[in-house]
């Protein structure tokens, strides 16, 4: 089907492939893996040959036969969308914003088949259909930005799909997705090689997406091949250093349980956020003891970004209460609130985005200690805490590579000696090896300096590793809290439960008004008969106490 | 969609209103007699600063005055010309024609012009027809209009005379087309290239950005021919900020093109403006600025609309 014969790409003078040589036959699926800059995605685009005109390629792609380096720019604009498509890593930038998304489907299909519009109209919905996009019709005529992560990337493989293309190529088709979705979306992935029967070439850093879908596997590093056989060999009994790395950098165990922890920094009373048409934050109510790392897990829109901005705000929130190292938020004096801000940090998801561009690295650590009146003199060594060269201070933060980045971004957070740090997702822009070592970062920071974290993430096993307690958010409340140990191997919530198995759950199904939240997508619920039924439509069910599911029906609640 | 519009036109009349009490307040707060000397002139005799102290109530109180302006606009009443007595609403009738012809058809020229160079120089970056059309955009924006102007009715009058180009008044094209073209080819050019100039530049930077953008990959990826990738995905992308700037500028145009009117003597708004501001004549300037004040405002009403249409990102609420 496709063979890939010595294949080299340089940009200019910098090689991003290196003599890769590879094929996939007729509905077998190949795992390639690697980190960012192994030279995966180039590897991609050379096959589809999207690569930019400064890119040179030399080797041989041969789809069906065909060659594919020397066949000309007319010949590879039939080839794409029919013989081959690609489904890349981004869905939020991948469709055009301007168009309708079933549009931009039927254009695929109109671009390789004598169809009338409305032929390719309905087959576009036909595909959004088999993709799993709730109410297809509807959704045809909403624009990409209406559209969730998953609902995107799921209209991504349809469009991918349109043509029956003989060779499908997927980009990171999860990275930018939660647990939930991930799940999802590769079981989309699989019905659609099994509805058009193409070969799958899977291209990711995440080894058990290919550990569930792939035949074979492809380990590249810096754009060399590092080792290459079965799923099954490579992922049981890795040869090489490197991919064992990448594997143990992927697996992690059950963190230790800590000391008993006492006193409690930040406590949250059944906090409200509502945004016109949204309920964000919908009572929510927890505390973080000293000492502590909580997790706090649920999908994109579930309410964990407005929680953890309303409690940053440190003002009176819509309802309920936040208590900050004992004070309550919402009578906090201008010179008080100060004050708290200092023992309150938090570390962003993006650091090349949470960090100013124009300032040094220096200048930026140094920026909270000079704003509360402190010496900057302390920067030399925070640098050094976080693992960086003294000598990094004279930088700007392009220079320094994701990693460095977020450890400026954690100097900075730690800078003023908090108490609390907030951590929204600070690992997920990294690569597994990167992430392992911020992770270790962040673990020696809090016990050295007793931190209490609230730790936003959407990797479970990270979250399992490093937490001692877990809250699940799910559509603005939480629908689980307890020990990392008991949320993990005994969840209360059959939403938990889907999110540890990671299980199909449809998406962009209507919200219910009254009554559990979880219902129409509850496993659990299908199967009750009508009575205890009811109540999971009239009664919304609540958390007592600091450990608990929000479901009238797990197996620690009366039936 | 409607709250917006009846939003967008209150904060509109608003901003009218305060344009309006400014001006007001400019030339009419002080004493009566410093006010009509102020607005006569340091020569003018005294009978003529009696006279205008007269005519203009300048001896009633100034919220009197106030009121009476106000109404007079709301009214339609501009006041009548000090020198040529005739109301000032019929000077900007008569002037309006001239520059909204002048504007609509520089607009449609500058625009073809100016996207059209933009995308060919945004499809082929740092290609010898780009390199071009850069040069040609510095020399636009460099060349200032009156000298554009003068050179192309030197070329039209002494180099080509058979061409029928002339300057001179505006003629309305339901009189005599003819004579409406040959007095209007002129200044459409003059005016349209060195907005196409500008446009050019807004284009090919909006264009480079969006084809950056993912999701010309994946149009590419599903195999859309590239003129369609170009237009379809690319330009329309791209042509929000390019008619931001349209409505802006074509609003601001309307006020008066001051000096293209004035090199072709066009006898449009601009022309009208200049003129009275010499003569000090004072209810014509006020009416012209507020004139110009609301063509802004219109415009930028406009463009909102017109952006909730490009974009569906956009929500007017």
């Amino acid at each position: 089907m496709i063979e890939v014969t010595d294949l080299s790409v340089s940009f200019g003078t910098t090689p991003a492939v290196r003599n890769l040589s590879f094929s996939v036959a007729r509905g077998e699926v190949l795992g390639l893996i690697g980190e960012s800059g192994s030279g995966k995605s180039a590897t991609a685009l050379a096959v589809m040959g999207l690569l930019p005109r400064t890119a040179s390629t030399t080797g041989s792609i041969r789809l069906n036969g065909e060659e594919l380096t020397t066949a000309s720019e007319k010949r590879l604009t039939t080839l794409r969308g029919r013989a081959m498509a690609i489904v890349f890593q981004d869905p939020l930038q991948a469709f055009t914003p301007v168009h309708r998304v079933g549009a931009q489907i039927a254009e695929a299909i109109r671009a390789h088949q004598r169809v009338s519009r409305k032929v390719a109209a309905r087959r576009a919905v036909e595909l959004l259909d088999l993709v799993g996009i709730h109410d297809p019709h509807q959704r045809a005529r909403s624009y990409p930005h209406e559209f969730s992560g998953g609902m995107r990337q799921r209209a991504l493989i349809a469009m991918a799909i349109a043509n029956g293309p003989d060779l499908l190529i997927a980009d990171e088709p999860t990275t930018a997705l939660d647990v939930t979705v991930q799940a999802q979306v590769l079981d989309v992935l699989t019905t659609a090689r099994r509805e058009t029967g193409a070969a799958l070439l899977l291209i990711t850093h995440d080894l058990s997406v290919v550990a569930e879908t792939a035949d074979r596997v492809h380990v590249m590093r810096h754009g060399l091949t590092v080792e290459t056989g079965t799923a099954e060999e490579v992922l049981r009994a890795p040869r090489e250093a490197y991919t064992k790395t990448l594997i143990a950098a992927t697996r992690a165990g059950d963190r230790p349980a800590a000391a008993r922890p006492v006193r409690t920094v930040l406590e949250v009373r059944d906090l409200v956020r509502h945004h016109p048409g949204v309920k964000a934050v919908d009572g929510v109510s927890f505390d973080l003891r000293a000492g502590e790392t909580l997790g706090l897990v649920g999908e994109s829109g579930s309410g964990k970004t407005t929680l953890l901005m309303e409690i940053m705000a440190l003002a009176r929130p819509q309802r309920g209460r936040i208590t900050v190292l004992g004070r309550d938020t919402a009578r906090l004096s201008r010179r008080d609130r100060r004050r708290v801000r200092r023992d309150l940090q938090i570390v962003f998801q993006d650091p090349s985005a949470s960090l100013d561009p124009r300032m040094t690295v220096g200048a930026i650590v140094a920026e909270p200690l000079t704003t509360h009146g402190r010496s900057p003199g302390r920067v030399p060594e925070l640098l050094a805490q976080v693992g960086l060269p003294v000598s990094y201070a004279a930088r700007h933060p392009v220079h320094l590579s994701g990693g460095q980045r977020q450890r400026v971004a954690i100097a900075r957070a730690i800078a003023l000696d908090p108490e609390v740090l907030v951590l929204d997702e600070p690992v997920s822009a990294l690569d597994p090896t990167i992430r392992a070592e911020i992770v270790e970062l962040l673990e020696n920071l809090r016990a050295e300096r007793g931190l209490s974290y609230l730790f936003v993430a959407h990797d479970l096993p990270l979250i399992r590793r490093i937490a001692d307690r877990v809250a699940v958010m799910y559509r603005g409340r939480i629908a689980e809290i307890g020990p990392a140990r008991q949320v993990f191997t005994t969840p209360g919530h059959p939403y938990t439960r889907a999110l540890l198995r990671a299980s199909a759950l449809r998406d962009g199904e209507p919200t219910t008004t009254t009554g559990c939240r979880f219902r129409p997508r509850c496993p659990l619920y299908a199967e009750l008969p009508a009575a205890p039924r009811s109540r999971c439509v009239t009664e919304e069910p609540e958390i007592s106490g600091d450990s608990g599911a929000a479901c009238h029906h797990h197996p620690g609640e009366a039936p | 969609m409607w709250r917006f519009l009846i939003r967008r036109i209150v904060f509109g009349i608003v901003v009218l209103w305060l344009v309006a009490t400014t001006v007001f307040l400019l030339f009419f707060a002080g004493p009566a007699d410093s006010v009509a000397r102020r607005l006569a002139g340091p020569r003018a005799p005294i009978e003529v600063v009696e006279q205008i102290k007269d005519t203009l109530g300048l001896d009633r109180p100034l919220f009197t005055q106030y009121v009476g302006f106000l109404g007079g606009l709301l009214r339609g009443d501009l006041g009548t010309s000090f020198i040529s007595r005739t109301p000032v609403s019929t000077l900007i009738l008569q002037s309006l024609p001239g520059t909204l012809w002048l504007v609509f058809g520089a607009a449609v020229l500058w625009m073809i012009m100016g996207v059209g160079g933009g995308v060919i120089s945004a499809t082929k970056p740092r290609s010898l027809r780009d390199r071009t059309l850069t040069v040609l955009v510095l020399a636009g924006i460099s060349l200032p209009t009156f000298v554009l102007g003068i050179l192309m009715i030197y070329l039209a009058l002494s180099v080509f005379p058979g061409s029928g180009l002339q300057p001179g008044p505006y003629i309305s094209p339901f009189i005599d087309v003819g004579a409406f073209l040959s007095t209007m080819v002129m200044p459409w050019v003059c005016l349209a290239v060195v907005q196409a100039a500008v446009y050019v530049r807004l284009t090919r930077g909006s264009m480079l950005d969006t084809l950056g953008e993912d999701f010309i990959r994946t149009a590419r990826a599903k195999g859309v021919p590239e003129r369609s990738v170009t237009y379809r995905h690319g330009l329309r992308a791209a042509l929000t900020p390019v008619i931001t700037q349209f409505g802006v500028d074509v609003g601001t145009l309307l006020g008066g093109v001051v000096v293209t009117e004035s090199v072709f003597g066009l006898q449009g708004i601009g022309q009208l403006m200049i003129r009275s501001v010499r003569d000090g004549d004072l209810p014509v300037i006020i009416g012209a600025a507020i004139l110009a004040a609301a063509f802004i405002v219109i415009a930028n009403i406009l463009v909102d609309v017109a952006y909730s249409f490009l974009d569906p990102r956009v929500r007017l609420a």
